[in-house]
């Protein structure tokens, strides 16, 4: 090496001037260059994307699927991704990305999780003792689980351990999410190597718990609760939002109205129906003109009513599917609490 | 005769990845892809080339002149960072593709420790600039060599049946290794 070292010949101000005024000189230089060059090759970004962007947390974790908070903002902006698609923003910052796009923040239907399972141990039975490691992968390979039902969920709770918030308990041998806890950031649904775990629109109000692909003697067997494909729900479905593939329901929420009519006539009790939330048409008699629209929107026959008088509903055969309230030219059904 | 030396001594003999341990960190990151290793390994070559320029003209008419040698390390890094910085800039504005698959690796040459390699045995060596130029063009060379053999051999080992505990960077590290023990073929054929 032929670096001399000058300072040894002791301090002098141009010892310290000159290597801060050189390189300080150089850095100065290159930055103009650089300005220079960004003038001629600046690329235009969407300004959507850059806004987008301050609205990001800017951790780059990657939890969207992209990688990193600048890649997510350039799919947003090109409407590739959901504008509610970081699992790690706050509510505002949501709104924030929401209203960027143009939408509002009701708009981006809010997802959720669901266990698409109810093999607890009190409905399927056990064909082996497990002893296996903890781990579902692990136990599904061994014999297709231990569980009666090949597609059950089983419990060791790979769920629970990628759940950031704690949300999943195992209770009898099926994983359990509490809603209130949920943060729907989606980690669970990777973990479960049975697919147990889906997301699914928040506001749905029946969903079905079963994933049993098998035919209907095998989960007869296997599970009580288990679906059989039976296809009762597709011809129940007022509204064609069933369909049967692989001898499962498939519910269209697009057209599902959320009659509940599934959930009922199910032999196997497989679908589930959000009946807490379930609602009653209700007829307002002053704005009611009688002109009979509701009572043919209604496929439960629930509504009747001469002409030109104000009409009824009957309480009991209502099924709270709301489309007597959408049809209603002067806005006289209002729905109530069952 | 010279350059040609120089040249294929930095390609093969004395390369920088392969035999002097340098660069590893683009080496083994973007070496999923032919086409992205292609990618870097010509930005590198492009910016360890234009560095040993620049390096040698910094280092010659301004730290020596001023007698502040001691300098030649931060002043080198500086040199370097913009380099990079333009190059990045030049990369997005002509081909978005390349930008997006080279990623996080393209700000890296910056802390690329080739390209500083370069930059300081040019010094240690004594060449001139011409010499410089060849020495840094003929070590983005060989690093573009390696990493293109290197992402040739991953894409290979992908669709290949690997134990469980060897896929990914195990095998890639090993296949590495094997590479540098093969590289060291060359020891002693040029100086």
């Amino acid at each position: 090496m032929n670096t001399a070292i000058v300072l040894t010949a002791g301090f002098t101000w141009s010892g310290i001037l000159a290597p801060t005024l050189a390189l300080g000189g150089l850095g100065l230089l290159f930055g103009v260059l650089l300005a220079v060059a960004n003038r001629f090759f600046s690329v235009q970004a969407d300004p959507k994307q850059l806004k987008i962007r301050e609205n990001l947390p800017g951790a780059n974790c990657g939890g969207c699927g992209f990688p990193g908070c600048d890649a997510f903002a350039k799919a947003v902006a090109e409407g590739k991704a959901p504008p509610n698609g970081c699992p790690v923003s706050n509510a505002e910052q949501k709104a924030a990305v929401a209203s960027i796009m143009g939408v509002e923040q009701d708009d981006v239907e809010p997802l959720t999780t669901f266990v698409r399972c109810q093999g607890s141990l009190d409905h399927t039975h056990v064909k082996y003792v497990y002893e296996g490691i903890t781990d579902c992968a692990a136990a599904a390979a061994l014999a297709d689980g231990y569980k009666a039902c090949r597609f059950a969920c089983l419990g060791l709770g790979n769920c629970t351990r990628v759940c950031p918030t704690g949300a999943i308990q195992v209770v009898d041998g099926l994983a359990r999410i509490d809603q209130e806890l949920c943060i729907s950031c989606g980690k669970c649904v990777s973990a479960c190597p049975r697919k147990i775990i889906a997301m699914v629109p928040a506001s749905s109000r029946a969903r079905v718990q079963c994933r049993a692909t098998a035919k209907g003697k095998e989960v007869r067997e296997a599970c009580q609760v288990g679906c059989i494909g039976c296809g009762i729900c597709q011809k129940t479905c007022a509204f064609g939002a069933i369909t049967l593939v692989d001898d499962l329901p498939v519910i269209d929420y697009e057209k599902c109205t959320g009659c509940m009519q599934c959930v009922e006539k199910c032999p196997r009790k497989c679908i589930w129906g959000d009946m807490e939330n379930r609602r009653v048409a209700f007829v307002d008699e002053i704005h009611c003109t009688g002109c009979e629209t509701c009572e043919s929107a209604c496929k439960f026959d629930a509504i009747s009513g001469e002409k030109l008088q104000p009409h009824h509903v009957d309480p009991a055969k209502c099924t709270g599917c709301e489309q007597c309230a959408v049809a209603c030219p002067t806005d006289a059904i209002r729905m109530i609490k069952k | 005769m010279n350059y040609l030396l120089i040249l294929l001594g930095a390609v093969l003999v004395n390369n920088f990845v392969m035999n002097q341990y340098l660069g590893i960190c683009p080496f083994l990151g973007v070496s999923k892809k032919v086409e992205t290793a292609l990618g870097m390994g010509v930005a590198v070559t492009f910016v360890m080339g234009l560095a040993s320029v620049i390096s040698w003209l910094v280092y010659t008419y301004i730290l020596v002149p001023l007698n502040i040698t001691y300098m030649q390390t931060i002043a080198f890094i500086l040199t370097i960072a913009a380099l990079v910085q333009f190059v990045e800039m030049v990369i997005q504005k002509s081909s978005p593709s390349l930008y997006s698959a080279l990623g996080v690796y393209l700000p890296l040459i910056t802390t690329n420790c080739a390209v500083l390699g370069v930059a300081l045995q040019n010094i240690t060596k004594n060449y001139n600039l011409l010499e410089s130029l060849t020495y840094g063009v003929g070590g983005g060379l060989g690093f573009l060599l390696v990493i293109v053999l290197f992402a040739g051999i991953r894409e290979r080992l992908e669709s290949s049946d690997i134990a469980k505990c060897f896929k990914g960077f195990p095998i890639a590290l090993i296949t590495a290794g094997l590479m540098s023990v093969a590289f060291m073929g060359f020891a002693g054929m040029i100086q």
